[in-house]
């Protein structure tokens, strides 16, 4: 089974179709003798080129939720389906293959290489990529084009975190996948971050997936998946997004 | 991927980052991979130059001495089905009178055919030519004796040959298998070119002048089988036939001491080849294991990042193994021209050192390659842990903060009352050392090895200090060694004692003679000494003096051994001078000695055992100045029995002059490379352990201690280990000092076990300095840390 990406299918009928199927996804974690579980029986949808939100405490199984979605860990039972292909049967290979060509992460660390600069952290990914963004081009979209030869560490927390934007952005993948991608900046760095999102989001049609603590990014999203004791407890639909820059953070 | 990935100038930079360190595990890995290669390709040199002189020049494959030999003889000899070639010639001793020499010189005489013609044994000439028309008086001259008295073709020297004073005209210089590490004849172990003359003269002349008309005294040949065994039982069937013809002495090729010699080197060489840079190449791999090891750890997140990014399992792998080839393929490269420069260095050495004529150093395009991979693997080998252990790190799990590292009780704790008297600092050092116990291990096992490899260098010079002292101070006294021709009887003595400035005169027969019992035979030389031996005094190994008894033998225990025999059993000995019949000996006493396979009695027993009432061949001489006047050595010298006349001084400086210029480099670069090794580990271990730690020294800082007291904690650590280390590398260095004896002990020569206390303080000494430098490194590379980074970065 090869699981190929690339170009976008076709809206039928205006629907967005499911990009991706959680199917009754378990996840229990063996400590010594004592099981844990992290996810219980969990279904999810998400949709091409929407704005998912999943929010939730820490502890509430989202991270857990999110590995499985990115094809970073399996689960002990249920599915994971993108489009029509299995990734709870897929090989360890094909699963790199997959977060290779199809998901771009963004960690709440950010997780750059601190050996590297700016550009060379986008290019970490770009030298994978079938059909890449430019590196450059990536860090222009992220409005960082000048300090593309700075190395994380002379970057702050924001700039960090637009660069590892632009490394997810830069393999064109179909789905961006981002932890807590405020969890670590200022109040007014964060509100930046989450306008890029939504504009790759708005502009450039990427399916966002963004998992906070924080309930005001619901606000921002098409649909919010609540998740408590790794169950999802409640999914609601906006029907009117608003605008990151409007909301008071 | 369109060119080399961006992720690999992360690892170029982290190499520069850590070029330090590196540098000195690359270092490391250099001298590990030069010597490999240096030695090793000497070892080539050596043995295809070796290959070549004794093929081409057609070393005989045994040698039989005897007193007289028809060519007639030779017939039915070359029928044994063993023999492939029989060839005669003549050896005689000679005397030879230079003016630049106040006493004789001992040298050989052999004769080589008049016409050029391949003969066993040849030699190859160096300058002039061979034997030219009838002329009688023409010699061609071992190289280095030419040399080393400025003799060219066309300069004329004096020689007495069977008693008679014969100018002779030099016709050239040559070189010959047999004399390729070229002893004196009249003893010594170490060579003298200058006292060690061959002299070649045409096969007529000399059996003309030595009455061997038509005859042979000694008897080359080639061998169809050449295994010892065999070879052995064709040579004793000889020596059964030849008998007749008074055979005195019989010698495989490998027997030949310039044989020997140069196979003892060669065995030498080969041993330390693989031994030393198993040892520095080990050390790489095991710190690269460490550091790696612990990058691996520090580097979860990246690892999980770059997984997360859709990097493979084996692109993982790939990249911490690159590492490992890094130093690998660095420290290989600098080793080969390391490694050829010791080479070109030890070919120059080795030159002054054997008389072989195209020694050179070449190069070995497949001993490179073949070092290069052995570096590069040692190097990978230590990465592969850390490398495998990366790459099976699920992404979601690396990505986590890492589970709190083991911080369980270490042993010490439990023994609460202990525990409660270390102080803060001790408990840090004992659980960083116990809690890295692979780590600690590392820097023992290497400090021990330096220790111990020093410990043996120095104990085994003090050995030759000690074995040389035994023989040329406590068992010789005499002043000179007069060689005689032909046993003599005491009228010669009392001539002697009369001479101005000779205080006094002791005889002695020396004769060679087959020992055996039951099918244990050996051939030596049996030493006669008289009552009251003043001059010469052999001593055992404990310094005790030999009480030689009336009747019996006292044997070496090395000889004992070989015979299987002990005090108060007989022994059947057939003298191979004289009336050459066996008799019965019993053994009187078997003692420890460091040369040779020595045995002893009385000389008025030895005398009889020859058919003699009373006889010597050689005489000791205590002189009033033990720097004998030319007047007195010319005086000596013109008697005619005489064919030799050895000063002890001159033989003891000769050895000393070696072992200077020797010993003092070899011991220095041993120095500098059992202080690499431990500095290279030992400061390695810290910087791991100081990385690890960042968090702790930070703590320390922001609590008030100072620089050097946070370094106090490392010091300890280091300290500790390294004392370990040093303390089981001096126990390992004796147990090695006894390992090496007894692998040493051989026919020719035994080193004594001498463990000075002074070796020992040495060798720890040195390691210590050099952990102190160590330390001085790792205080300074604490007081640079920016601790107060240590707390903004997530690890």
């Amino acid at each position: 089974m090869a699981i190929e990406g690339g170009e976008r299918r076709t809206h039928v009928e205006g629907q967005p179709q499911p990009l991706l199927t959680v199917r009754s996804v378990s996840k229990i974690y063996r400590m010594g003798e004592v099981e844990v579980p992290a996810l219980r029986e969990v279904d999810l949808e998400i949709r091409e080129g929407e704005f998912l939100v999943i929010l939730g405490p820490s502890g509430s199984g989202k991270s857990t939720l999110l590995n499985m979605i990115g094809g970073m860990d399996r689960p002990s039972s249920g599915q994971v389906l993108f489009g029509e292909q299995d990734l709870t049967r897929a090989s360890d290979r094909q699963l790199t293959l997959f977060r290779r060509h199809q998901i771009g992460f963004v960690f709440q660390f950010f997780n750059l290489v601190p050996t590297l600069t700016a550009l060379e952290n986008v290019q970490v990914a770009t030298d994978l990529a079938r059909e890449p963004l430019p590196a450059r081009e990536a860090l222009r979209i992220v409005g960082l084009e000048d300090r593309a030869d700075h190395f994380p560490s002379q970057l702050s927390g924001g700039q960090q975190q637009r660069v590892a934007i632009a490394r997810a952005l830069s393999a064109n993948p179909r789905l961006l996948l981002c932890d807590e991608p405020t969890g670590n900046l200022d109040t007014t760095t964060g509100a930046q971050v989450m306008e890029l999102l939504e504009q790759l989001n708005r502009e450039r049609g990427k399916t966002v997936v963004v998992i906070t603590h924080n309930a005001l990014v619901s606000r921002m999203g098409d649909r919010t998946a609540e998740i408590r004791d790794g169950r999802i407890v409640r999914l609601e639909i906006q029907p009117h997004r608003e605008p990151a820059r409007s909301l008071p953070w | 991927m369109r060119g080399p990935p961006t992720i690999l100038r992360s690892l170029l930079r982290e190499i520069r980052q850590r070029l330090g360190a590196i540098l000195l595990l690359g270092a490391l890995g250099a001298v590990g991979s030069g010597l490999l290669i240096g030695m090793l390709a000497v070892f080539y040199d050596l043995d295809a130059s070796r290959a070549r002189f004794y093929r081409e020049q057609r070393l005989a494959d045994f040698s039989l001495s005897l007193k007289r030999a028809p060519q007639s003889a030779l017939e039915p000899v070359l029928r044994h089905p063993g023999v492939r070639h029989l060839e005669g010639r003549v050896r005689i001793e000679a005397r030879v009178d230079l003016p630049d020499s106040p006493e004789p010189i001992t040298s050989t005489a052999l004769s080589l055919p008049r016409v050029r013609r391949p003969v066993l044994n040849d030699i190859l000439l160096v300058s002039g030519t061979w034997f030219e028309g009838s002329r009688e008086d023409q010699t061609i001259l071992n190289d280095a004796f030419a040399r080393a008295h400025d003799l060219r073709p066309g300069d004329h020297l004096e020689a007495l040959i069977m008693g008679r004073q014969q100018r002779l005209l030099v016709v050239g210089t040559a070189l010959a298998p047999e004399f390729v590490y070229v002893l004196p004849p009249a003893g010594g172990i170490v060579p003298d070119p200058a006292r060690t003359g061959v002299l070649y003269l045409p096969l007529d002349t000399l059996q003309d002048w030595s009455g061997l008309n038509g005859a042979f005294n000694e008897i080359l040949g080639l061998a169809w089988d050449l295994r010892p065994g065999p070879l052995r039982s064709t040579l004793r069937d000889l020596e059964r036939e030849l008998d007749p013809y008074g055979v005195t002495l019989s010698l495989t090729g490998e027997e030949l001491p310039s044989v020997q010699f140069l196979d003892n080197e060669l065995h030498e060489l080969q041993t330390s080849a693989t031994i030393l840079p198993a040892l520095c190449l080990g050390v790489v791999g095991l710190v690269l294991h460490i550091v790696t090891g612990r990058m691996v750890t520090q580097q979860r997140t990246t690892i999980g990042t770059l997984r997360a990014l859709g990097y493979t399992r084996s692109f993982i792998v790939r990249h911490y193994l690159g590492y490992g080839l890094v130093v690998g393929l660095g420290s290989a490269l600098a080793g080969m021209a390391l490694g050829l420069w010791i080479q070109s260095a030890m070919i120059r050495m080795y030159q002054d050192y054997f008389e072989l004529p195209d020694l050179r150093a070449d190069l070995y395009p497949g001993l490179l390659a073949v070092a290069l991979g052995v570096g590069v693997l040692f190097a990978v080998a230590g990465t592969v842990q850390a490398a495998l252990r990366a790459s099976r790190m699920n992404p979601a799990e690396a990505m986590r903060p890492p589970a709190p590292e083991k911080g369980g009780r270490i042993l010490l704790e439990r023994l609460p009352g202990l525990w409660d008297l270390v102080p803060f600092w001790g408990k840090l050092v004992a659980r960083s050392i116990f809690r890295n116990p692979f780590r600690s291990m590392v820097c023992v096992l290497t400090t021990l090895a330096a220790t111990a490899l020093l410990v043996e260098s120095l104990c085994m010079v003090a050995a030759l200090h000690v074995m040389i002292d035994h023989e040329f101070r406590h068992t010789s006294h005499q002043d000179l060694t007069l060689s005689l021709r032909e046993p003599v009887g005491r009228e010669l003595l009392s001539e002697l004692g009369a001479l101005p400035g000779i205080m006094a005169v002791e005889p002695q027969l020396v004769v060679s003679a087959d020992l055996s019992r039951g099918a244990r035979e050996k051939r030596t030389g049996l030493t006669g000494l008289v009552e009251g031996n003043r001059l010469s005094t052999p001593l055992d190994q404990q310094g005790l003096p030999l009480r030689i008894p009336e009747e019996g033998l006292v044997l070496a225990r090395k000889l004992a051994e070989i015979l299987d025999v002990g005090p108060g059993d007989t022994l059947l000995l057939r003298p191979l001078t004289g009336t050459r019949q066996t008799r019965r000996a019993p053994v009187v006493a078997v003692v420890d000695t460091y040369m040779g396979l020595g045995a002893w009695c009385r000389l008025e027993y030895l005398s009889r055992l020859i058919g003699e009432e009373w006889a010597a061949n050689s005489v000791l001489l205590d002189l009033a100045n033990p720097r004998p006047e030319r007047a007195l050595l010319e005086e000596l010298s013109r008697r005619p029995g005489v064919v030799g006349v050895e000063q002890r001084v001159r033989a003891l400086e000769k050895i000393q002059q070696l072992m200077d210029q020797n010993f003092g480099t070899s011991l220095l670069i041993l120095i500098l490379f059992s202080g690499l090794l431990a500095f290279g580990s030992v400061l390695n271990t810290a910087m791991v352990s100081l990385e690890e730690r960042r968090r702790e020294v930070g703590t320390l800082r922001v609590l008030g201690y100072s620089p050097a007291r946070v370094a106090l904690v490392f010091a300890a650590e280091i300290g500790l280990l390294s004392a370990v280390g040093i303390g089981l590398g001096l126990w390992g260095g004796i147990g090695l000092v006894h390992l090496v004896v007894q692998a040493y002990s051989r026919e020719l020569f035994r080193l004594p076990a001498v463990i000075p206390p002074e070796a020992l303080f040495q060798s720890a000494a040195v390691m210590l300095l050099f952990v102190a430098l160590a330390q001085v490194v790792v205080w300074r590379l604490v007081a640079r840390l920016p601790w107060l980074e240590v707390f903004k970065v997530r690890e």
